[in-house]
């Protein structure tokens, strides 16, 4: 116990000085069952945001609901770039698949071993991230309310530098 | 008592492996980037005359990961500690282990990987390695694995091996081992194409290097020598088309030790092969889009190991989730299916309608309708009066999402369940009909209160339910929930809960009190028996 303990705080103390983290290179699969690496969702010309979501998960829907009027009404300088990576599991990835084709200006991604979600010690959903156009994390939020995509948006312009 | 890997002898090894990457990470200029993620769940619990004596005073669940990551090399590690663990939970979580430690090199075209992984092979069918810890299931395999694919991914090879994880620590008495291997035609030859074609296989075994003494006395009672190898396999198909997909899996098990059971809650041991079908298909034309389910098992329940002690949802080496909808609102999951392993078969299927912004239906903002229904069936031979199977569980859900202007959105919400207790051995069942109306209201883009009101009608069990709840947000960081579940139909208990949630970038906490029902906990339809408890339970995550 005693020894597990020192590990954990040496480990502890490796963490002081951590860089802006990069999205990890994770396979994910497409709507068309194409493998899709997370590092390529970087294009090197504009910011994009990545929303983790399951198919039993209510907060999750609000907020690509959210998402999806945001897309709607987006007036931005730059295009809005959002990736939903559902995490469910192979039992609920066909409904996953049917629930998000209709989705307008949302693309929907899937991760049904949790690769990704691991890959970035995601414990609860939903959590979005914003990165910049390198795939440098900017901005993080676990949960959701009703309001917080006014601040995701705030935080995507000013990644942008607009 | 079951050998495991002892923390004693491990943790200096795990010491020493680690000490170059801690060394390396004071170089800051080629240090690489570390992410860990830490989370505690801990609940006090009470005496209440309404539902009797607390299950225990406290529990208490705790988990930290850290990652290292630096070009192609990567490590990591998960430490996990139960004090005393929660109310529920399986037993073997108790004391502190370092449940997960890896080492991982990513080439262009292949991976090697040491330590712990995990793994799945198709829809998880056949077996799968992971971790829900709401359930307080992590089986990460503790061994090896090599992965190889050709540039652009038109063809991928894995093989894995090592010990599943049973408890804290990986148990030594039965080791997994398994090849995958995925070729993706049209890749292949013709990569510009629209169409996705993907054939896959797998094999694996299960091999048992020790058996426990009643098991083996009731094989040889029985007349059987028990084997140490398991073998399984799988054959998978992928189909994609534009909005089309269609996926088919079929596995087969080997004989594996099997509990029968008989007439008058005797059981019979034998050895018997399993096997499973899933056919899964999704399309969308239009505003339309849906999918169907197809599942046969039968025999599939594969352990980690033979035991006669009372199943732990930790002793499981696959994936079999129920196949009706994992339902969200209080009283639509009261009562929840639970895979009968032994053999069902079943029909599951999803239609979503979006009535899009600007139509005649969808008005200014739109409206969203989704139907789901499923139907399952035990399997006669697999059910202990060997007749006619009857239904084992049938239902079908409606709700109708419209949003009226930018500060009102409503919900309603239909639940028709029908459930046999005797998962279809039986004729009787057991129906439930809920109803939700659940309302959202912002006031102001940031302040929001969300509404629900929910009914549940029934005849049979403990017959009517009502449930409301209110949950007041101010976003982005605060949240406030109160609820009631009562049961007026029978028992007169009302089940109170009040509870608040604080969050800010990647850290959440929350806090809820109250009176909580015994019974199914599920998590991606896999569930776990929760004993009725009051108290409260703070829950604390943060990831960096």
């Amino acid at each position: 116990m005693k020894r597990l303990a020192i590990i954990i705080a040496l480990l502890f103390s490796a963490l002081i000085r951590v860089d802006a983290q990069v999205i990890p290179d994770v396979k994910l699969s497409d709507a068309g069952g194409k493998t899709v690496t997370a590092v390529s969702l970087a294009d090197h010309k504009t910011p994009f945001v990545v929303s983790f979501w399951m198919t039993t998960c209510k907060p999750c829907m609000k907020e690509l609901e959210a998402l999806t009027d945001a897309v709607a009404d987006w007036e931005g300088s730059f295009p809005l770039r959002i990736y939903a990576v559902s995490v469910d599991d192979s039992r609920s990835l066909q409904r996953a698949m049917a629930m998000s084709r209709n989705w307008e200006g949302i693309t929907p991604l899937f991760d049904p071993n949790g690769d990704l979600r691991r890959a970035l010690n995601i414990s609860a959903v939903p959590q979005v991230f914003v990165y910049d156009k390198d795939g440098k994390q900017f901005y993080t939020h676990i949960g959701y309310r009703p309001g917080d995509e006014q601040e995701l948006l705030s935080q995507l312009r000013k990644c942008a530098g607009k | 008592m079951r050998r495991q890997m002892m923390p004693g002898r491990l943790l200096p090894i795990i010491f020493f492996l680690f000490l170059p990457v801690l060394l390396h990470s004071q170089d800051e200029a080629s240090r690489g980037a570390v992410r860990g993620g830490l989370e505690s769940n801990s609940a006090v619990y009470l005496d209440d005359a309404a539902i009797g004596p607390a299950p225990a005073r406290w529990g208490s669940n705790n988990y930290l990961k850290l990652d290292w990551q630096r070009d192609s090399l990567s490590a990591g590690l998960q430490a996990e500690w139960y004090p005393q663990a929660l109310a529920g939970y399986p037993s073997e979580l108790k004391g502190a282990g370092l449940t997960g430690l890896y080492f991982d090199w990513q080439g262009r075209l292949v991976q090697l990987h040491a330590g712990s992984f995990f793994q799945q092979l198709g829809s998880g069918l056949l077996m799968r390695s992971w971790e829900d810890r709401d359930l307080g299931l992590n089986n990460c395999i503790t061994g090896a694995l090599a992965s190889f694919h050709t540039a652009g991914r038109a063809f991928e090879a894995k093989a894995f091996g090592g010990f599943p994880k049973y408890g804290l620590w990986p148990s030594t008495g039965s080791a997994v081992a398994g090849l995958d291997l995925s070729l993706d035609l049209i890749s292949a030859f013709a990569p510009e194409s629209s169409h996705s074609l993907r054939l896959e296989g797998s094999v694996t075994d299960r091999i048992a290097r020790e058996v426990e003494d009643g098991v083996s006395f009731l094989a040889h009672t029985a007349g059987f020598d028990l084997p140490v190898h398991t073998p399984g396999w799988s054959a998978r198909m992928f189909y994609a088309w534009e909005g089309f997909s269609l996926k088919a899996e079929y596995v087969g098990k080997g004989r594996d030790f099997y509990a029968e059971q008989l007439p008058g809650a005797h059981e019979q041991y034998r050895l018997k092969p399993g096997n499973a079908l899933l056919v899964e298909a999704s399309a969308a034309v239009g505003p339309f889009s849906g999918s169907i389910t197809l599942r046969r098992l039968e025999n599939m329940a594969s352990r980690i190991f033979n035991t006669t002690a009372s199943p732990s949802i930790a002793n499981t080496l696959n994936y079999l989730p129920s196949l009706c909808m994992q339902q969200t609102y209080l009283l639509a999951g009261l009562n929840p299916y639970v895979t009968y392993a032994d053999g069902e078969a079943g029909l599951q299927g999803d239609l979503f309608w979006n009535f899009r912004r600007g139509t005649a239906l969808g008005g200014r903002y739109g409206m969203r309708l989704h139907i789901c229904g499923s139907w399952i069936e035990a399997l006669p031979f697999a059910l202990p009066d060997r007749e006619t199977s009857h239904l084992a569980y049938r239902d079908i859900n409606i709700d109708l999402e419209r949003r009226w202007n930018r500060s009102f959105k409503t919900i309603f919400f239909v639940s028709i369940q029908e459930n046999s207790p005797t998962h279809g051995n039986r004729k009787a069942t057991n129906a439930q009909n809920v109803f939700v109306i659940d309302g959202l209201y912002k006031f102001s883009p940031i302040a929001s209160l969300r509404i629900e009101l929910q009914y549940l009608y029934s005849q049979e069990l403990t017959r009517d339910w009502m449930a409301a709840l209110a949950e007041f947000s101010l976003a982005p960081h605060w949240s406030i929930t109160l609820s009631d579940m009562y049961n007026h139909g029978s028992t007169g208990v009302h089940y109170f809960n009040v509870g608040a949630a604080y969050s800010v970038s990647s850290f959440n906490i929350s806090l809820q009190a109250g009176r909580n029902r015994e019974g199914f906990v599920c998590s991606g339809g896999v569930c776990r028996w929760q004993p009725a408890f009051s108290g409260a339970v703070l829950r604390v995550q943060w990831s960096f």
